[in-house]
């Protein structure tokens, strides 16, 4: 799956409000793409503009989104239907409201099932659901039985996850999936997450702002700020050694990151209905040049798989300005 | 004299399970706490602090409303500088009020919306040092301002104009202007993103070491509490497990503890597999025994029947397990 250039945007009356502004990323068969950035950076719009779910009055207006060959964009309506869930799955911050309240998790995990596959044999639903929750370590018959609320939040989570998983998608997205759980349930969750991941050769975009949570399930991360990503690369090497002062300044908020006394990055994000011209993070930036308040940087390859979107960095590594951008 | 300390404390909860059933939910139990006053040290007041840490249902909340005396315990005593307070009325409660405060996890609901920041600041002033004049009040809501990160400019706003960082910071600008002692935050920082809970985390720490505020730390994020705290209680359905100092790392022996700090997500992206299998207990059927041990490894006969009491195996340390 490639994302290339994706623009989202909210109307409103006292301006647009560009909540992705030219998103680029990749993601491979097998492995885990974390999306990291503080609220309001554009995460949530992302995921939900690559499901084409944005709700009116917000709009995609532009970009590609390929998935085996076919820009999602161009889809029509019930084709756009068919490939949410089956070839595309997510699964929401609050399993709560995922489930309906009134029906079983079972049966509503059926009727997932039922809506994309024709079936031989109606109790086939049953079955597919019940395996699923076994492979996520589920007491499959009483969790098939009971209503959400019935449920502990890490089981009901799982349960949503179960009936992402249920139709075999190539791409799973999870938007805060583990956020408001215990360590301990989120530990749960994380395990049966990567275990998934490896067994069926999916791919996974792991929106979070939990650092540490990312750090245990994705193999390549990507920074986004005010609607672009800002650095991209392999989770270990950009944790290890970030390129863009953002990526910095936050992995020295984190206190897991941090050894000594913390350094949080001052400020707050920018409002994105008028974001300062030039690149959106100078304002907070304590390097920021004359470029930086002029130009907006693009993501640009500055060593193998890494981007970074910084005119600093980029000025480091091609001082003759020779770059290829992603 | 110990600043706060309870005493075999517990709270329980009636609730109607159905038209002719009752259900006692015992949220804490048997908890004994002392809470010292310890001088602040120069490594940022860190020295001071204690962190609360547990999984949602544990009893941590409630502890802290009760250290708070926001509820009444139903059992045990708490004594406040060597006097019973317990069941002292509201109305006799100002010079421990004084003394203690809170931070709540939703700032933005513990600020009242029609009041301006000078009134919401101005208000516990009135409470505690009805003395002072408006123009003694005014400098001092300036002074706490600056010190929070806000400018004395908003004093004419309301709580709506600020942003969530912010109303969290005109929060502990609230609790902080009477000058506590005691300062108990409940998940003050949970929810938060990384940038906005590492600036208040600093905050809190620079305010300690200015006003000599200490914290109990109601958290369970538990990086957050090995930054700002030196002493770790850990709670399991309702009782505290283990009483540790943080700085002693590897020296948790129960194993609650263990597993909660093996379920931390490690952060060179080698995540062990090791987590802890099923869920809490529900507080309305403990099991009997120790209450961890449907969920523990390492259990033997005598978890299932005796339920383990706190006891001292090495400075500063107190641990609840049998196999101990």
């Amino acid at each position: 799956m490639e994302v290339k250039n994706l623009h989202t945007l909210f109307p409103t009356t006292s301006g647009d409000i560009r909540a992705a502004n030219g998103i680029n990323f990749f993601m491979e068969e097998g492995r885990c793409l974390a999306l990291i950035g503080e609220s309001g950076a554009g995460k949530s719009v992302t995921a939900l503009s690559l499901l084409r779910l944005v709700p009116p009055p917000g709009k995609t207006t532009g970009g590609e989104i390929i998935l085996d060959g076919r820009d999602l964009l161009r889809l029509g309506k019930s084709e756009m239907r068919r490939i949410r869930g089956e070839d595309l799955a997510m699964v929401f911050q609050d399993s709560l409201s995922t489930f309906n309240p009134v029906r079983t998790v079972g049966a509503h995990i059926c009727e997932t099932i039922k809506a994309h596959r024709r079936l031989p044999r109606v109790s086939l639903a049953r079955e597919i659901a019940l395996e699923k929750m076994v492979d996520l370590g589920l007491p499959a018959d009483r969790v098939f039985r009971s209503f959400p609320f019935q449920l502990s939040g890490g089981m009901r989570q799982r349960a949503a996850l179960a009936m992402a998983l249920c139709l075999h998608p190539r791409v799973l997205i999870t938007d805060e999936a583990t956020t408001s759980l215990d360590v301990t349930l989120q530990a749960q969750v994380l395990y049966y997450l990567k275990k998934h991941l490896k067994d069926c050769c999916m791919s996974v975009l792991f929106i979070t702002h939990d650092l540490a949570a990312a750090a245990a399930v994705a193999d390549r991360v990507a920074v986004i700020y005010a609607g672009r990503i800002v650095e991209s690369g392999p989770l270990k090497e950009v944790f290890k050694q970030p390129l863009h002062p953002y990526t910095r300044a936050l992995l020295r908020s984190h206190p897991s990151f941090c050894p000594g006394i913390l350094e949080p990055i001052q400020g707050s994000p920018p409002d994105l209905a008028n974001l300062p011209a030039g690149c959106s993070f100078f304002p907070r930036c304590s390097e920021a040049g004359d470029i930086c308040r002029s130009s907006v940087p693009d993501l640009v390859e500055m060593a193998h798989e890494r981007g970074a979107a910084c005119h600093l960095v980029q000025k480091q590594v091609y001082p003759e300005g020779k770059k290829a951008v992603l | 004299m110990t600043f706060l300390s309870g005493r075999n404390l517990a709270k329980s909860y009636i609730t109607s399970k159905n038209l002719w059933h009752k259900e006692e939910i015992r949220a804490v139990h048997d908890v004994s706490i002392e809470i010292e006053l310890e001088s602040i040290r120069k490594d940022g007041g860190r020295a001071a602090n204690v962190g609360l840490v547990g999984e949602s249902g544990s009893g941590k909340s409630t502890l802290a409303r009760l250290l708070s005396r926001l509820e009444r315990p139903t059992g045990g005593s708490l004594q406040f500088r060597g006097e019973e307070i317990s069941g002292l009325p509201e109305n006799r409660l100002l010079p421990f009020r004084r003394e203690v405060q809170v931070i709540f996890q939703d700032a933005a609901a513990s600020l009242n919306p029609r009041h301006s920041v000078e009134k919401i600041l101005s208000e516990p002033l009135r409470n505690f040092f009805p003395d002072l004049n408006r123009e003694e009040r005014r400098v001092r809501i300036t002074d706490i301002l600056r010190q929070v990160g806000l400018s004395p400019d908003h004093c004419g706003r309301f709580p709506h104009e600020f942003s969530g960082g912010q109303k969290r910071r005109l929060a502990i600008a609230r609790s902080v202007i009477i000058n506590p002692s005691l300062l108990i935050c409940d998940e003050a920082t949970s929810g938060l993103d990384v940038s906005l809970q590492g600036q208040l985390l600093n905050l809190f720490l620079e305010l300690g070491e200015k006003f000599g505020v200490h914290y109990l730390l109601v958290s369970h994020d538990l990086p957050a509490v090995r930054y700002l705290c030196s002493r770790v209680l850990v709670m399991y359905a309702g009782r505290i497990v283990e009483d540790f100092q943080a700085a002693a790392t590897g020296v948790s022996v129960h194993p609650y503890t263990r597993a909660l700090l093996e379920s931390e997500p490690s952060l060179d992206g080698n995540f062990s597999p090791r987590f802890l299998p099923g869920e809490p207990p529900d507080p309305a059927k403990y099991p009997a025994g120790c209450p961890f041990h449907p969920r523990c490894g390492e259990r033997k006969a005598v978890c299932r029947e005796e339920i383990p009491q706190l006891k001292l195996v090495g400075e500063k340390h107190r641990v609840a397990c049998h196999l101990v």
